[in-house]
């Protein structure tokens, strides 16, 4: 009994003392545990974002091989059939089965090099919403002082948001441009301007010559000087005057002239298309991410 | 005579004080091999699941690589050779390793990726023949040589969705509900690789590897 009298346990202090420091740090833990398991699940959605973005960069380098065109944009926005951008987006969902909205076409920025034409819809992966937008603008080779001119090219400002730069038609027609390549006070330097002005008409323009036939021949006309038109653009070296020269014939010359041209292009120019891929999304606590991956896609008849 | 005091001091535990304290340990104790227990039970969950993840990473990878090296053989115009095709069965003309050849992995050949159900579990197999031109192989099953081919097992009853292994795409269409492009169509080929626990296993654990190969090397269309 004396043994018991003489414990005397321990003060109020003492025991609050030891239960906030207690408290304290049972806080700390359980802080450090909820950043800990942020941290992983962001981690988690960088790394399904990062693959989505390989993913799309590795479908778009599925386009069209020798065609020489821009595969990745979408001129046709007015157009009810789907455009490169919907079936790349149907390529990354491709049952239908992680909810993505339907593609969403921004306007072209005139006046900016490069042109570019952010485009974006959003998908469910593992219960997280991705917006995946894309950029794209093509480079092209040039052949025989051809080079494919599309509306998003890489290297020319776009002068019109709905068909595209330098001389224009109505979007998804061809036309034909007589442009300065660098010198425009030297004739020498003038270059033929493809202007194809529609993606998806590109390839009818190359397979099916009878619509650029019919643009290039409008263009130089019948009524014309042509032996002066080609001595003051070209000299007696290069596309146009031996363009010309097979027109002095007549018209059947120059169909057979641009016959040329229009499969020397098709076969012999190449393409490089940049693509710079954003996928952002929202993390569990509100917080905004996003990740970007470029590459260049090159598409050649080498 | 201090010894003996001191001695007679040591009153030790009572018979109340040591039942309590023993029950107290064995609670401790159970419940410290009831934890170990939930421990061991999710970390063999855990190591099947990163083994059937990393199997079905692996398989993916290895199908992105042959693709990519994918070539084009005698008689056909890209790495798939013509034919329709389907969304569970896929086969790509490539170099492939073989004893006889002039070196391991490469010699021209194809290689086969399919899946074969049986009631309700499905496994990955793939398939693999020596030679350049293209003989059509045989039922999607391990041990089937048809026509020079050799297949094995490599993802065993945990493939899940067989018939949504493969999508294609092509110029006119993409997406599941276009219809099966033939061979030469196929611009690109997008890879959904499901793999889960096999049904009735206590665990369970499901992942999916996605990837997607275009064809660099297809033949002017």
């Amino acid at each position: 009994m004396r043994g018991l009298a003489d414990e005397q346990g321990f003060t109020v202090i003492e025991v609050l003392v030891a239960a906030t420091l207690l408290v304290v740090s049972v806080l700390a833990t359980l802080s450090l545990l909820d950043n800990a398991t942020k941290t992983t699940g962001v981690t988690k959605q960088r790394d399904v974002a990062n693959a989505v973005a390989q993913e799309m960069i590795e479908r778009s380098a599925g386009g069209r091989y020798t065609l020489a065109r821009n595969d990745l944009t979408d001129v046709d926005v007015a157009s009810a059939q789907p455009g490169p951008a919907d079936r790349l987006r149907a390529a990354m969902d491709p049952d239908v089965d992680q909810a993505s909205t339907a593609v969403t076409p921004a306007t072209p920025t005139s006046g900016t090099l490069p042109v570019n034409v952010p485009q974006s819809w959003t998908m469910q992966r593992k219960n997280t919403t991705y917006t995946v937008s894309y950029r794209a603008c093509t480079s092209s080779d040039a052949y025989q002082q051809v080079y494919i001119a599309g509306p998003f090219d890489c290297g020319r400002a776009s002068t019109n948001p709905t068909s595209g730069g330098g001389t224009t038609t109505t979007a998804g027609g061809c036309g034909l441009g007589v442009a300065p390549a660098s010198n425009a006070g030297n004739p020498s330097t003038l270059i033929v301007n493809l202007q194809v002005l529609g993606i998806t008409s590109l390839s009818s323009c190359l397979s099916t010559t009878a619509p650029l036939f019919t643009a290039i021949c409008n263009l130089l006309g019948t009524s014309v000087s042509l032996s002066s038109l080609q001595a003051s653009l070209l000299g007696s070296r290069g596309l146009l005057s031996n363009m010309l020269g097979g027109l002095i014939g007549g018209q059947v010359g120059c169909q057979n002239q641009v016959a040329q041209v229009a499969a020397g292009a098709r076969n012999g120019i190449g393409t490089s298309t940049r693509l710079a891929v954003t996928v952002g999304w929202t993390d569990l606590q509100g917080a905004p991410h996003a990740i970007s991956q470029s590459s260049l896609i090159r598409r050649g008849t080498v | 005579m201090s010894v003996r005091r001191v001695a007679a001091d040591e009153r030790g535990f009572t018979l109340i004080e040591m039942l309590v304290t023993m029950t107290l340990g064995v609670m401790v104790l159970f419940a410290i091999l009831g934890a170990f227990e939930v421990f061991s039970t999710s970390a063999a969950v855990t190591d099947k699941a990163t083994a059937a993840q990393d199997a079905a990473r692996a398989n993916v990878r290895n199908l992105v690589v042959i693709m990519r090296q994918g070539r084009v053989a005698t008689g056909q115009t890209t790495p798939i050779p013509a034919g329709t095709p389907t969304r569970s069965d896929l086969v790509v003309a490539a170099y492939v390793s073989s004893a006889t050849g002039p070196s391991p992995g490469a010699v021209m050949g194809w290689v086969r990726y399919c899946a074969e159900t049986t009631g309700s579990q499905s496994s990955l197999i793939v398939g693999v023949r020596a030679g350049d031109a293209y003989l059509a192989p045989g039922t999607c099953s391990a041990g089937d040589t048809t026509n020079g081919w050799s297949h094995a097992v490599v993802l065993d009853g945990t493939l899940q969705n067989p018939t949504r292994l493969f999508d294609y795409t092509t110029s006119a269409c993409t997406g599941a509900a276009c219809p099966l492009p033939s061979g030469p169509e196929v611009q690109s080929v997008g890879i959904r690789l499901a793999v889960a626990t096999k049904p009735g296993a206590d665990e369970t654990f499901n992942s999916v590897v996605r990837d997607a190969v275009s064809f660099r090397n297809r033949s002017s269309s």
